[in-house]
């Protein structure tokens, strides 16, 4: 008896370890470099400097001061690598296994009893790069003149509104900040911990209001000046949006680990982030964080220059633009002449590739047909997932159905396996028994009115085996007498397409695999991004637009009403809950066909670069690799 | 002369015109517009993007007005020297491509100077010792230089240099120079660099040359004039260098208008493979996300380039050959 209960304690106790920690006997100490600039007074001490209360982050390792991180960037439309890398400081972050939402800059949260208040307490103490205070001033400024600024943001910012109607704001004290939706908002701290989230704690007040009208009448002026035509663009190439490349410039106050040191233009051929003396983190001897003196982000426009780079050792720790399956094996050959080893890459997609026939397709015979149930489960009986995923992922992964991944709390075994053999008789009865049994000369299955059934599938750059696979399901379903046409397009071009509901079917990377909550449009109708049924998905999101088309399918229909009550709903065990009633329904309907589960990737890390994990999260709500705690890695020498 | 000077100059300038007129059209045919891309890569960042949003992007980059107006405006800016500003990089055109364009100005004149300095001696030689040791030497590697497309060698380049040499090639500037003031040790620097670029870039238009020079010189050695000369009893120096190469040189020059544009878009890929700060991947990404005020300034700029060598290729022509001025 005494023993159970000394167990259950022991969480509580790993809870507990952090918070004390942090307590004031702790002291302090920083990086060697600084030591010179304290000492002469021209930085204040690393008491001053740090928030009453920093944030102490367990690292794998304790670790070393210094050392350059060597990183490569394609250019200035490269800036998601900055991101992804240095710059994931939201109120509240993820945790390294993409599990939970826990406190960063906020230091700990409230949410009212029913889901309506979020209330979020911050560091006493905390400073910005150039060692100005931070305070709920800030968060303010964000919301008011910049989220809710109609210049800046016409529609306003999609997180802070729930059922159309935007969260209020209140400055309770400098410290402490309050967000009141007029219904539940149930994934608004996920918003917050993802990417876009980062911005709420972004814009330093006391730099940005010089380029903002509400604080200085002359800005107008002051943009003709510089040759800009309005005012937006000037405040925002002063690095006022989060997605301008211009934010990583030196003027820019920031509360991440490293800030930049020159800036990120054009002809910027090398991007070197340095030290932030004044980042509210400490490891759990007190030592502030981050370990790296420096961050450089080479510009190679090429990737095979970047592969070339990476394998002869010159880059210590990357996975964006180098990782593709075919480059796998050349970096095996020379990871011991570059003294690089891999980690892995899991990625959360439901899917490695998802074929989406537009059940709200503008051609009304396609339109019927698709809707037919039997027709999608004839296809899906048609593919040969075996010899596709031999040929594209070498064999290594299992034929699956978008779904949430294997081993995930979502996890439906009926919607992730159902379908997936491979049987061309049954094909063929199914689809002979769905009225499609006549044929023309060339052996292609004929629609009601007698015409060719014969669809256009659309497919641009995501996943890079696009096209490649489509060839192969041309292949298969030609056998049962299906013509789709394979068409690929430029990304615009594309986007143009499934976002208007004017495509047939589409071919493009799973989504939602570990997150289906987040991510829930190979599931559902949500939103625009569900492309298999794009007019129900727009009316979900926004009824009143051109392409916006009311379910007629009752399963459809009540799986938008339960996602209704997972928005309404805190409780996260709830939103778990009705999760799995649509996911059932998903299964029950079998919107979207799918391969295998998402091919695994890599990275590669030098041997001496460490507290990497050998696996993390593929994803860009959890933007690999930043919410690895970058700023705990660090070189052993 | 004064007169056909006159009247090339002024159909150079007609089909400047023409040229922007087409540039502008041309980058506007794929569907959609920057602000489709800016959408697009605003969802694959997760944010909703509707369509009031869109609209009034569209309104504020003036994609709402119809193509000739915005043309209109594009040519009455550009006659004060507005080339307008980039929608990706938020900066005026004139500041992305001002820094650019000296560079590739210098490692465009340096390949073509490089590539005119080994041409002119080898096309000689080879015209004169045709199907020698040395000329069949010359004509295998010209050969080649003229199959191997210019990407495909600098990705062997690359990967030979990384093999057996244990060293990458890239940029204009080693890490220690990147961000380094200009100084002497810089330029030093950025000379060391340019060797491997400026192979790749010389080494098929080398080939083109020497092919040229060997082909128009052996027409010529054969003709009555230079017998004559001969018969004259000129030193051979003097019979091969004073007609014959003079007559051949026609080919050099009436190319070397060719030379200027070609440099510079030969280069784009190239110079995207080896991450040179030059025009050339500019272009190609302004191409790609259409962002149409930079695309269009540089297209006219390499078409300039393009209509001023040429002018400048049939001066010379007109200059060198009577024959030409009729």
């Amino acid at each position: 008896m005494i023993r159970r209960l000394f167990l259950r304690l022991i969480p509580l106790t790993v809870l507990l370890l952090p918070m004390a920690l942090s307590a004031q006997t702790m002291t302090y100490s920083q990086s060697p470099t600084l030591d010179a600039q304290v000492a002469a007074g021209t930085l204040e001490s690393v008491e001053k400097r740090l928030p009453e209360q920093p944030l102490v982050v367990e690292p794998i390792e304790l670790g070393e001061y210094g050392g350059t991180w060597r990183r490569l960037m394609t250019g200035v439309g490269d800036d998601g690598n900055l991101e992804r890398t240095t710059s994931y400081e939201p109120l509240v972050r993820w945790d390294t296994d993409y599990n939970l939402v826990i406190p960063n800059i906020a230091e700990r949260w409230e949410v009212s009893e029913d889901g309506r208040e979020f209330t979020f307490y911050l560091r006493p103490g905390m400073k910005w790069s150039d060692g100005v205070p931070f305070t709920a001033d800030d968060i303010r400024f964000w919301y008011e003149d910049v989220a809710n600024n109609v210049d800046l943001n016409p529609s306003g910012m999609d997180f802070l509104q729930v059922a159309g109607e935007t969260a209020k704001f209140e400055m309770v004290d400098d410290y402490t900040v309050k967000f009141t939706f007029t219904e539940p908002a149930g994934l608004f701290l996920s918003q917050l911990a993802a990417p876009w989230g980062t911005q709420v704690a972004y814009f330093a007040r006391h730099y940005f209001e010089q380029f903002h009208p509400t604080y200085n009448p002359d800005v107008i002026a002051d943009a003709t000046a510089e040759g800009f035509e309005s005012w937006v663009p000037y405040f925002q190439n002063r690095g006022g949006d989060i997605y301008n490349p211009s934010r990583w410039s030196p003027e820019v106050p920031t509360l991440d680990p490293w800030m930049a040191e020159n800036a990120l233009q054009s002809d910027t051929t090398q991007l070197s982030l340095v030290r932030n003396p004044y980042y509210w983190k400490v490891d759990p001897e007190g030592r502030q964080y981050p370990y790296i003196d420096q961050v450089t982000f080479d510009v190679v426009p090429n990737v095979e220059n970047m592969v070339l780079r990476a394998a002869n050792g010159e880059v210590d720790m990357q996975e964006r633009h180098i990782n593709s399956l075919d480059n796998r094996a050349f970096f095996a050959d020379n990871q011991e002449a570059g003294d690089y080893h891999f980690y892995d890459l899991v990625y959360t997609g439901s899917n490695s590739l998802v074929i989406q026939l537009n059940l709200t397709s503008r051609n009304p015979s396609l339109r019927t047909i698709f809707q037919n149930r039997d027709f999608r489960v004839a296809l899906s009986y048609a593919i040969n997932r075996q010899e596709m995923i031999d040929t594209l992922y070498f064999g290594t992964v299992t034929a699956a159905q978008p779904a949430p991944l294997p081993g995930t709390a979502l996890y439906n075994e009926r919607l992730a396996t159902q379908y997936t053999e491979y049987n061309v008789e049954l094909a063929n009865t199914m689809l002979d028994d769905a009225g499609f049994a006549e044929r023309d000369s060339e052996g292609f299955r004929l629609d009601a009115d007698g015409k060719r059934i014969s669809f256009v599938m659309v497919f641009s750059e995501s996943p890079v085996e696009a096209a490649q696979a489509i060839e192969f399901l041309q292949k298969y379903w030609r056998e049962v007498g299906i013509d789709m046409q394979p068409r690929q397009l430029p990304r615009e071009a594309f986007d143009e397409m499934v976002y208007s509901n004017s495509h047939d079917a589409s071919l493009w990377s799973g989504e939602g695999g570990i997150r289906p909550i987040g991510r829930p449009h190979n599931y559902m109708p949500y939103d625009n991004n569900a492309w298999f049924a794009s007019a129900w998905g727009t009316w979900s999101e926004s009824p009143d637009s051109p392409n916006a088309e009311k379910p007629t399918n009752a399963g459809a229909l009540r799986q938008i009403e339960l996602f209704d009550q997972i928005k309404e709903t805190a409780d996260q065990a709830k939103q778990e809950e009705l999760m799995a009633e649509i996911l059932e329904i998903s299964a029950d309907e079998f919107w979207v066909l799918g391969i295998s589960v998402p091919n695994p990737s890599y990275g590669i890390v030098r041997n001496n670069f460490h507290n990497v994990p050998d696996v993390m999260p593929m994803a860009w709500e959890w933007p690999t690799p930043a919410p690895a705690n970058t700023f705990t890695f660090f070189f052993r020498n | 002369m004064s007169r056909y000077l006159l009247r090339r100059v002024l159909m150079s300038l007609a089909t400047i015109l023409a040229l922007s007129l087409v540039t502008f059209i041309i980058i506007d045919l794929p569907p959609g517009d920057y602000v489709t891309t800016y959408a697009s890569e605003l969802r694959r960042r997760g944010d909703q993007v509707d369509d009031n949003t869109l609209d009034v992007l569209r309104e504020r980059y003036g994609f709402d007005q119809p193509l000739l107006i915005r043309y209109a405006k594009w040519m009455i800016n550009l006659a004060q020297g507005d080339f307008g500003r980039s929608f990706l990089y938020n900066q005026p055109v004139s500041e992305l491509i001002g820094e650019r364009v000296l560079l590739t100005v210098i490692v465009s004149s340096i390949a073509l100077v490089f590539s005119w300095v080994i041409a002119f001696p080898i096309g000689i030689y080879s015209a004169l010792h045709p199907y020698s040791l040395l000329d069949t030497i010359f004509t295998l590697i010209g050969f080649i230089g003229l199959a191997v497309p210019n990407f495909l060698l600098t990705l062997i380049v690359m990967y030979i240099a990384f093999r057996y040499f244990g060293i990458t090639i890239g940029g204009l500037f080693s890490p220690e120079y990147v961000n380094a003031p200009w100084s002497a040790a810089r330029v030093l620097d950025l000379l060391q660099n340019l060797v491997v670029p400026v192979f790749i870039l010389s080494l098929s238009g080398t080939a083109e040359l020497i092919r040229i020079l060997r082909a128009n010189l052996l027409d010529e050695l054969h003709k009555p004039y230079v017998m004559t000369a001969r018969a004259k009893g000129l030193s051979e120096r003097a019979v091969i260098f004073r007609h014959p190469v003079r007559v051949s040189l026609n080919a050099f020059l009436s190319t070397a208008g060719w030379i200027l544009p070609d440099l510079v878009s030969g280069s784009v890929i190239v110079a995207t493979i080896l991450g040179l700060p030059l025009i050339g991947p500019l272009l190609l990404q302004a191409l790609t996300v259409q962002d149409m005020y930079l695309a269009g300034a540089l297209i006219l700029i390499l078409g300039i380039l393009t209509i001023i060598g040429t002018l400048i290729s049939d001066l010379l022509l007109a200059w060198f050959d009577p024959r030409v001025r009729i």
